[in-house]
Order: C-alpha cells, then sequence, then structure tokens
C-alpha cells in the first residue's frame, strides 16, 4: 500500500537486560499492564502466601505489596501500578473487563470498550433479567478477546503468562530482526501472523505444551482462585 | 450538483484509464474489472439485480474507481470512493476492500475485524473473511 502520514510508529521496549521490537507504542504499553496483571495473581510468601491480588482486597490498600517489593517503586513501570492500584469497587462489576488487557493473545488489540461488545449486547436484549445476561456473557468466548471467556480476560494471567510474554517477546524480535516495513499495518501484521505462530508451537516454559492452551489453563485454575477467595471474602461479584 | 459530479467520474475514468462508461456497458465493465473468482462474480449479478432500482451510472462510476484504487493499494482513493459508495446498498467488496485496508495498511485490528464481520453477513461462508477473522 502507498503510505501517507502516521502517527503510529514501530516502538522497542527494553524489559530488563533485553530489547524487544514491538509493532506500535500502544502494544509496548500494554506489554507492561500484562506484566502487572500476571504479577498481581502470582502468590508470595512475602504475603503470607496470598496473591498480591489477594492482599490488597483484604488490606483495601497496595502498601503491604509494594513494602514486600520495594523494587517495584524506583521501577519506571510504577505509574502504571500507581494507576492500577489499589482496586476499587469497579474491579468486581462487569466493566471491570473493559479495563484489562486480555494477556498475551490479546497484545495487539487496541483498548476494547463496552460499545464495542456485541455479545454483552445481545445478551442484554434476550434476557430481561441483567444478572442472567451477564452470567452467560462471562462465559462465552469473546471474538474480542481472541476467544476468551470474558470471566479469564477479568482473571487476568499468572506466573507462566509472564513467562511466556518475555518467551514471546524474545520470538517476536528474532523473526523481525533487520525487517523493513511499509506501513504500520505491515509491521502489524507481522506480529500477528508471529504471535498465532508461536501460540501454537510447543513450549518448554508450558512443559510441552501449546502457549495458548497453558495460557487458558492458567486463567481456569487463577478464575478458580478468585472467585473460591471473593466468596469467602463475602464480596459480590459479577464475575462469579 | 449530483451530474457535475457524474461527469467528473466519467473524465477521470476515461483520462486515466481510457475506458467509457454509459449507462448501458457500466454492469458488464464492472463484472470485467472483477475478473474472478466466479463466486464473486455471481455475488455481483446477484446484487445488481437485487438493487437494480437502486443503482445508476454513477455507483457503476465509483465502483470502478473503487476497484482501480483496490488494485493499486492506494489507500486515500480506497477510503474516499468507500466513503461516496455509503449511500449505496453495502456490498462485499467494498466493505471486505475497507477492511484489508485497515489491517494491511493502517494495522487497525478490530476496525478490520467490523469489516470481515459485515462481509459475512453480505456474502455467508466467504473463506476470505473466515480466513481472516481467525487471524485478527
Amino acid at each position: 500500500m502507498r503510505r501517507r502520514t502516521t502517527s503510529r510508529d514501530e516502538e522497542s521496549v527494553n524489559l530488563g537486560l533485553f530489547d524487544f521490537w514491538l509493532p506500535t507504542k500502544e502494544s509496548v504499553e500494554k506489554v507492561v499492564l500484562i506484566q502487572i496483571e500476571c504479577n498481581l495473581n502470582v502468590p508470595s510468601p512475602e504475603l503470607n502466601d496470598r496473591t498480591p491480588y489477594e492482599d490488597i482486597v483484604i488490606t483495601k490498600s497496595a502498601s503491604n505489596y509494594f513494602n514486600a517489593f520495594p523494587i517495584i517503586k524506583k521501577a519506571p513501570t510504577f505509574k502504571y501500578y500507581h494507576q492500577m492500584l489499589p482496586l476499587s469497587e469497579k474491579e468486581f462489576v462487569y466493566k471491570a473487563v473493559y479495563s484489562k488487557t486480555g494477556g498475551i493473545l490479546n497484545i495487539f488489540h487496541p483498548k476494547i470498550r463496552e460499545s464495542m461488545d456485541s455479545e454483552l449486547k445481545k445478551q442484554f436484549s434476550q434476557h430481561e433479567d441483567e444478572k442472567e445476561a451477564i452470567r452467560i456473557w462471562k462465559d462465552t468466548p469473546s471474538e474480542l478477546w481472541s476467544n476468551l471467556p470474558s470471566k479469564f480476560v477479568w482473571a487476568g494471567g499468572g506466573k507462566i503468562e509472564g513467562e511466556l510474554l518475555l518467551d514471546f517477546l524474545q520470538y517476536l524480535t528474532r523473526k523481525v530482526r533487520r525487517k523493513e516495513f511499509d506501513t504500520p499495518g505491515d509491521s502489524m501484521i507481522t506480529a500477528l501472523r508471529n504471535l498465532r505462530e508461536w501460540q501454537f508451537i510447543s513450549n518448554e516454559i508450558c512443559s510441552g505444551m501449546a502457549p495458548v492452551d497453558a495460557i487458558v489453563e492458567e486463567r481456569k485454575e487463577i478464575y478458580k482462585r478468585k472467585s473460591a477467595f471473593l466468596q469467602e471474602m463475602l464480596i459480590e461479584t459479577d464475575f462469579v | 450538483m449530483a451530474k457535475k459530479s457524474l461527469q467528473r467520474y466519467l473524465a477521470k475514468i476515461k483520462k486515466d484509464y481510457n475506458v467509457v462508461l454509459t449507462e448501458e456497458n457500466y454492469k458488464n465493465i464492472i463484472l470485467e474489472e472483477l475478473e474472478s473468482p466466479p463466486s464473486l462474480l455471481d455475488y455481483f449479478r446477484d446484487y445488481m439485480e437485487k438493487n437494480k432500482a437502486k443503482i445508476t451510472l454513477e455507483w457503476g462510476c465509483l465502483m470502478f474507481l473503487f476497484i482501480k484504487a483496490d488494485e493499486e493499494k492506494y489507500a486515500p482513493g480506497i477510503e474516499k470512493y468507500y466513503r461516496l459508495l455509503e449511500t449505496y446498498t453495502p456490498n462485499w467488496f467494498t466493505e471486505v476492500g475497507l477492511a484489508e485496508l485497515q489491517l494491511r495498511y493502517y494495522g487497525n485490528v478490530l476496525k478490520a475485524r467490523d469489516g470481515f464481520l459485515k462481509g459475512l453477513e453480505l456474502k455467508p461462508d466467504d473463506a476470505h473473511c473466515h480466513y481472516n477473522l481467525g487471524f485478527v
């Protein structure tokens, strides 16, 4: 395609020891947010084997978490933690899903808004009882989220997805090294094609499973743990 | 006013592509320009039949220019003629053409997805749309 002006150029992101290539500024930011989402779901001895998410819900503050991991406060990504935490009441209503990233499988998707969610609209139009509509919607695989159901998007990823994220970024960066792109679409398609390829290749990080299966499995477990925790805390949520 | 723009389109087509579109030949020329596959030609024969009361020589000019912009991968042309064709009944070719532009030129995954979904509504079971939807 003949190129006109564009405001979205390729980006590189530095995460620790490596420089990674990503097709847009938006996806760079998403990588950071995915890492945070994953970190919030990993239990740690510093928090009495609770996940940061659980600790933050219990204490209604992120202080314990930040004190247990002071490195976070010094990291350039701290402002993103600050934006996301502590968790508010909004975290427990169905709309919370639109503030989530959807993880690696959706790394190149722009931000999703409720107005784009045709499945939710469909359920609302078919059911008078809003709760029933949300109950069906949360379990339905969504095209907006690469076929993840909303409840798994809301739950977030965990340790394995966090490690897979770095693996994918290395994979992508290797694949596009020294490649030149004519348009933003060209670089986006290359990135997407590599993601769809990578997600089906058996990966040692997840004991030989395909990343897509491992990601869904882990999110299932995280969802179960989150649901049980919120029920125990007597916190009502649209997602359980 | 509308006549003026029609004259402009006709002149452009004559000048840039050495083709003279008329009330009598524009439907055949569109089919010739689309070339293949046969299912696309069948789709357009059916589209033109169903919309014969609505489509005009101006539609023929705009479709011709859209097809040319699409062939030349000329993004501003694809967008311009898509917008001008919006007053007519939507068709698979322009919806998918714009979706391709959103994906391959702008990298706008969700706008592309919406376009491929529209394409599927207009031509159910279309393999091209299914492939691209699986991809995005």
